[in-house]
């Protein structure tokens, strides 16, 4: 078991650069707030033009939670002395004082507001590559019925995302029964992951395929009508989130965006969307987003009991069916040492 | 915390250290110990609170060195703390006197205990050595006040020790946070001579004293027409402090004459996490309703002042990290300079 940080410490959390989601849109109004994220303590607010600021909460002069500030003039206005800052972090006016001390500067964190979450880069001053495209929230909206999920966990953000290059445990945790054992192939070209949106940049993108042959589906399903022989699901993503498409007999079913929010040590929000392709027939629609989302609760629970007890070790004893998770874990540690790199290099936070 | 030992990724511990001066501060007020053992979190420690027979108080660890009691739990018999475990009996000064059915006592039965004062109605404690390094410093307007002129009050806050003195050493916060609408600029400077402050009590030994004085004109704006109705306004105020680490003497001068005496003291429970006290001691005017006017204005700026202080304290950075310093701000650096002399006093075996 991972214990929970106290507010007010920072932690190296140990993550990889990435985007990461910072909070939702809407939970960002008019006024400043505190913001736990990467472990360490942050101040989110919105400039004069609303665009979302994440940055240091201290003030750098005597201390004070920026987060008690207001904005004024599209600046943030520390309400122990009135130091005053603008969207870059950077102190602007300091009452009766001309001379601004030059580091007086709170370090902004890369913002982009997508998908109704404000993100926010991890990973050095500079993002190393674009936020991720995911058409079916934005210009394929109206192909599906969606719905948000968020879900709190003391698993790290690694053990969250390579839970889906996991193969094994959607047959022993999940239940997924198919006369052949399910198989993941990792994908070494990004046109095979098209169904989920465009590239990713290369260097951060990582995906796999993972297929069933002759699925047998349990009773409660065939049930409720559904048929289906085989099942696959394609995942990409780059080191913070994933996009996945979840196919039935080679027909796209149902997508996911899945963000994570690194509060601090022991404490990760995956939050994100799931949406359900509309076929143009409104009671099937309806009763496949209703099993779907179903499914999708059960699962979460299932992952989320296992994440609540499991202990953070940092080699497991790995097996023949483990190749792909090793695989991913690769690829995050080489985004968690870009991340040191960069940071260690810029300590000032 | 030890169950992070092999998790990985690593979650690497971010003590904020307990950066506590040697110095006296306060375990609680005396009304608050009567004569059961009281447990106490105090110094960031598991300690135990308890008077003698003759009323005498007494501050130890609360873990009984046998097997592990918490002596909060026990009774004083015979003017001895007894164990509920096994009944072994400490003195104040945390020495075992008495193990039941035992001829020999062994040397390592005993308990560390404090070096206690009672005072101002509070019960103090030296932190940072066995031995205090100078005597607890008083405030005697505080003991002759009786009835309308004294009043007193604390506050839990996430702040450390420094962060709650230090305030008094910013004139700049005052303008901004409290609001004070004056009619030029605030001055700060740092005493330098414990003379100065004659009418503040015994002097503080030169090593451990520290002092202030801030000035002010006038108020005014909506502030000054208040104070003008009240008959609070004047030409010329003075805020003038001298303390050790963690107490301070307040003094509060309107035109010269003086308002009131105010005693700001600490009780640190654990690192980011300290009650604020604050007794004061009106000086009183002629006439009675004059008098209880006089008396009201200042135990409301007084209580109004402190409380716009708590939202900061309660969400500022933890631990004592260096700031950006004005010119302006020398006073809060001179203080946390010696503050932290005193730091490096700290001699604990603990």
């Amino acid at each position: 078991m991972i214990e929970r940080k106290r507010p007010g410490q920072s932690v190296d959390l140990g993550l990889a650069a990435g985007w990461y989601i910072a909070l939702p849109s809407p939970s960002l109004g008019v006024k400043p707030r505190a913001l736990d994220l990467f472990g360490r303590q942050l101040v989110g607010w919105r400039d004069g033009d609303g665009r979302a600021v994440i940055m240091p909460r201290y003030c750098p002069h005597l201390s004070a939670s920026l987060a008690l500030g207001k904005v004024i003039d599209g600046c943030l206005r520390c309400s122990f002395h009135h130091w005053c800052f603008d969207g870059t972090g950077a102190c602007v006016e300091i009452p009766g004082v001309k001379q601004i001390p030059k580091s007086a500067h709170q370090k902004p964190y890369p913002v982009v507001e997508r998908y109704g979450f404000v993100w926010a880069w991890y990973g050095g001053a500079e993002a190393l590559f674009p936020l991720p495209d995911f058409p079916a929230l934005e210009s394929d909206r109206d192909d599906y019925l969606g719905y948000a999920f968020a879900n709190t966990t003391p698993a790290s953000p690694r053990r969250v995302l390579e839970n889906a290059f996991d193969y094994y445990h959607f047959m022993t945790l999940h239940g997924v029964r198919s006369e052949e054992s399910l198989r993941l192939t990792m994908l070494t070209d990004q046109a095979d992951a098209a169904e989920n949106g465009p590239p990713i940049a290369a260097e951060a993108w990582i995906g796999a395929l993972l297929e069933s042959r002759n699925l047998r589906l349990p009773k409660a399903l065939t049930a409720l009508g559904v048929k289906g022989k085989q099942f696959s699901l394609l995942v990409d993503g780059w080191p913070g989130g994933q996009r996945l498409t979840f196919y039935l007999d080679g027909e796209v079913l149902a997508k996911e965006l899945l963000g994570i929010t690194p509060v601090t040590c022991g404490h990760t929000i995956l939050q994100g969307w799931s949406l359900v392709r509309r076929s143009g027939r409104v009671l099937r629609d309806v009763s496949t987003y209703l099993i779907y989302r179903g499914q999708h609760w059960i699962g979460t629970r299932e992952d989320l009991a296992i994440y609540r007890h499991a202990t953070e070790r940092r080699s497991g004893v790995p097996v023949r069916y483990d190749q792909s998770v090793l695989r991913f874990r690769q690829h995050y540690q080489k985004w968690v040492e870009r991340a040191e790199s960069v940071e260690r290099r810029g300590a000032v936070r | 915390m030890r169950a992070e030992a092999d998790a990985g990724p690593p979650c690497a511990r971010a003590d904020q250290g307990f950066n506590l001066a040697a110095s006296w501060y306060i375990v609680l007020p005396s009304n608050e110990l009567r004569n059961n053992p009281k447990p106490v979190e105090l110094f960031g420690r598991q300690l135990v609170a308890w008077r003698d027979r003759m009323g005498r108080p007494a501050l130890m660890a609360r873990e009984c060195p046998h097997m592990g009691a918490s002596l909060a739990q026990g009774k004083v018999v015979n003017g001895l703390l007894q164990c509920p475990f096994h009944h072994w009996r400490f003195a104040g000064t945390g020495a075992c006197v008495e193990v039941p059915g035992v001829g020999r006592i062994p040397k390592s039965a005993s308990v560390r205990s404090y070096p206690v004062v009672e005072r101002h109605g509070y019960l103090w404690a030296w932190y940072g050595s066995s031995e205090p390094m100078f005597p607890l410093p008083e405030l005697p307007a505080l003991d002759t006040c009786s009835g309308i002129g004294g009043f007193r009050f604390a506050d839990t806050t996430r702040a450390t020790v420094r962060r709650i003195m230090e305030n008094t050493y910013d004139p700049d916060h005052l303008v901004v946070l409290h609001g004070l609408e004056v009619d030029g600029p605030l001055g700060a400077r740092i005493l330098t001579d414990p003379d100065e402050t004659p009418d503040h009590g015994p002097p503080i030994p030169a090593e451990a004293w520290l002092g202030a004085e801030l000035t002010w004109p006038g108020y005014v704006g909506k502030l000054g027409a208040l104070t003008n109705v009240l008959g609070a306004n004047a030409k010329r105020f003075v805020l003038r402090v001298d303390g050790w680490p963690s107490g301070q003497r307040v003094l509060y001068f309107a035109d010269g004459v003086l308002q009131y005496r105010l005693l700001l003291a600490t009780t640190p429970i654990r690192p980011n996490c300290t009650v604020q006290h604050i007794a004061v001691a009106v000086e009183r005017v002629d006439g009675y309703w004059r008098n209880l006017m006089h008396y009201l204005v200042n135990r409301l700026e007084i209580t109004f002042a402190s409380k716009q202080d708590l939202p900061i304290f309660n969400t500022i950075e933890p631990g004592d990290r260096h700031g950006i310093y004005l010119e302006r701000d020398r006073a809060v650096l001179r203080f946390r300079k010696y503050y932290q002399s005193w730091v490096n006093k700290v001699n604990d075996d603990a």
